[in-house]
């Protein structure tokens, strides 16, 4: 006599599924929807993990596009701390799905601008991408000016991507009330201190994220002359502080469900969004959380490893072995992707 | 008689042609130049101790006696100026290139920029030379700016001719960091100085590629030219406006 689950695959059981495999090889785990073009212009954002992403599809021969590359002469060892070489635009980690909305309608808008600038000892700061002058920038002009040719460069990059990946990595965030935007790092963390009391904080609901999302969909789709594909990821980083009033822990496994399933939605709803399990890989039971290291936030090389194994299993690399792009020296690596949260462990107790 | 010395790799060599060609016209009337050459990398061996610049590699040593005409080593309180025709130009836009771009750099990042050049082992062997003899003018020209024919060059000239763009804005900025930079880091008796202003292109980041048709090897076999896909070496038409240039500087 069968039932509903007599003829299912083995993936469909959690004992043939998982506990009787290798977490380091999880069968079918990962189900694409299409196949990724050799020619496709790929863009990266979202939060830090997306940035191990980045880099294995570039070494694997992905045209992984840099719209926004570092000056010839900054050394390789230094484009991090100055936002260069992490994604496809110097937007540095883009956490929220909210983000990442009004940064495309940003790029896309006529209308002037809020200036959100911060300023620090007479440095000053652009608070939608703290990150990328760590020295700041010596006036406003200046941050007016870069803002402006940040735009440019992205809206170039987002008329161009075939598929954008993006990997959703946080809820929290802090609104500036006045204008309703969010900003990556609560103000006080890099600079901003004294604008504190302009920002609240908020804490996005499943609604939230998928209509953020949606709405960055629309505007790109209305300026844009293509089709484009999205590959959604969620970061398996736990959070590294929360404001929400609630344990971090809570906080944490509310915040990765909540975006877990708004990927898990937009994925099922609309075909041109494929989403990537590298957050189950990781965070799977099975491998008893060996893929974390001591702090238990920080994903191994090893879990990596394993992410991007099951990712090209998928999607081959479009260059051989022999081929891949080898490591430049000095070049960022697996070790030192650039999480800004982690700041906050300073402010840790 | 003004006693003038030029350091460098195979760059010298549209020195040493213009200053060959020069000779009897009256525009080196005054001035004893001296040459001293060797190839590419060779010349970061060179060290200075005891009032001499010099090398302890056997080929440079070779190449300096045959460019100078029978000296191994500078002995640097012999000349009135000493000119370093080795390395970046300080005034080369190539490491704000990004892409085919100058983007939008900031002042703190044009600074870590320059200060990569200016930590550079040209640079700091001309500084050194200049630390060790007050009564000598040491001036950094670095290698000549590259052939705005260069494929890359012509790429980034391409986006001058978007009106939309604001790559103009972007490289006068750029430059206005660079002059207020070298007059900074110009100090004593060590200095920094542009390539001529006529041997530049219209928007004054490249080499008229004119300058760098014919140009000839550093090589004791005469008249062997680069090759054409060479748009790194300069001609002796360039060497005369250089030369022409910084004697302007030290009249």
């Amino acid at each position: 006599m069968t039932n509903f689950y007599s003829n299912l695959e083995k993936s469909a059981f959690w004992k043939s599924g998982l506990s009787d495999v290798s977490p380091l090889n999880v069968p079918d785990i990962y189900k694409k929807k299409w196949n990724i073009g050799g020619n496709w212009q790929i863009g990266t954002a979202g939060s830090c993990f997306a940035q191990h992403i980045a880099r294995h599809l570039t070494a694997n021969g992905y045209n992984v596009l840099d719209a926004e590359p570092a000056p010839i002469g900054l050394n390789l060892n230094e484009h991090q701390s100055y936002g260069y070489s992490l994604y496809s635009g110097r937007y540095g980690n883009i956490y929220t799905t909210r983000q990442f909305r009004q940064l495309v309608e940003e790029a896309f808008s006529d209308a002037p601008q809020d200036l959100m600038i911060w300023e620090k000892n007479g440095k000053f700061f652009d608070a939608l991408r703290p990150n990328i002058e760590p020295n700041g920038f010596a006036s406003q002009a200046e941050v007016i000016e870069a803002r402006a040719y940040h735009m440019e460069c992205l809206r170039e990059l987002f008329r161009k991507v075939d598929m954008f990946v993006f990997t959703l990595g946080l809820t929290e965030a802090w609104v500036h009330t006045a204008s309703g935007r969010v900003v990556p790092l609560a103000p006080g963390v890099v600079a901003g201190g004294e604008e504190a009391q302009d920002y609240s904080f908020i804490n996005f609901s499943y609604a939230d994220v998928v209509s953020d999302f949606r709405g960055a969909m629309t505007v790109l789709k209305e300026n844009r002359t293509k089709p484009i594909r999205y590959l959604l990821t969620v970061s398996p980083v736990p959070l590294t502080a929360t404001a929400s009033g609630n344990h971090v822990l809570t906080a944490s496994t509310y915040s990765k469900s909540v975006l877990r399933a708004a990927a898990g939605f937009l994925c099922e709803r609309y075909g041109n969004i494929d989403y990537f399990p590298s957050y189950e890989i990781i965070t799977n039971p099975a491998a008893r959380g060996t893929f974390f290291a001591s702090n238990l936030r920080s994903v191994m090389n090893e879990g990596v490893e394993v992410v991007m194994k099951t990712f090209f299993a998928a999607h081959p690399p479009k260059v051989t072995a022999a081929k891949a792009k080898p490591v430049i020296e000095g070049a960022p690596s697996d070790k030192d992707v650039q999480c800004d949260e982690q700041m906050l462990e300073a402010f840790g107790k | 008689m003004r006693r003038v010395c030029f350091i460098g790799n195979s760059h010298v060599g549209a020195i040493k042609k213009a200053a060959d060609d020069l000779k009897g016209n009256g525009i080196l009337d005054g001035v004893d130049v001296s040459i001293f050459g060797s190839h590419r990398g060779s010349t970061k061996t060179l060290k200075i101790s005891d009032g001499y610049l010099f090398s302890d590699d056997v080929f440079v040593q070779k190449n300096f006696h045959w460019t100078s005409g029978g000296s191994t080593k500078v002995k640097v309180s012999e000349y009135d100026d000493i000119f370093f025709v080795v390395g970046k130009s300080f005034f080369d836009i190539r490491p704000f290139k990004a892409g085919n771009d100058i983007p939008f750099i900031s002042n703190d990042l044009a600074m870590k920029i320059m200060n990569k050049n200016l930590n550079a082992w040209p640079m700091k062997l001309a500084e050194r030379t200049a630390r060790e003899s007050n009564n000598v003018q040491v001036t950094h020209v670095g290698a000549p700016i590259i052939s705005a024919e260069d494929p890359a060059s012509k790429l980034l000239l391409a986006r001058f001719n978007d009106p939309e763009s604001k790559i103009f804005s972007r490289t006068e900025y750029i430059r206005t960091l660079m002059e207020e930079k070298s007059a900074e880091v110009s100090e004593g008796n060590f200095r920094v100085i542009k390539p001529p202003t006529a041997a530049l292109e219209e928007h004054g980041l490249f080499t008229q590629h004119i300058f760098c048709q014919g140009s000839i090897r550093l090589t004791n076999k005469i008249d062997i030219l680069h090759p054409t896909d060479d748009y790194g070496h300069m001609n002796a038409d360039y060497g005369r406006l250089l030369l022409e240039h910084l004697l302007a500087q030290i009249a």
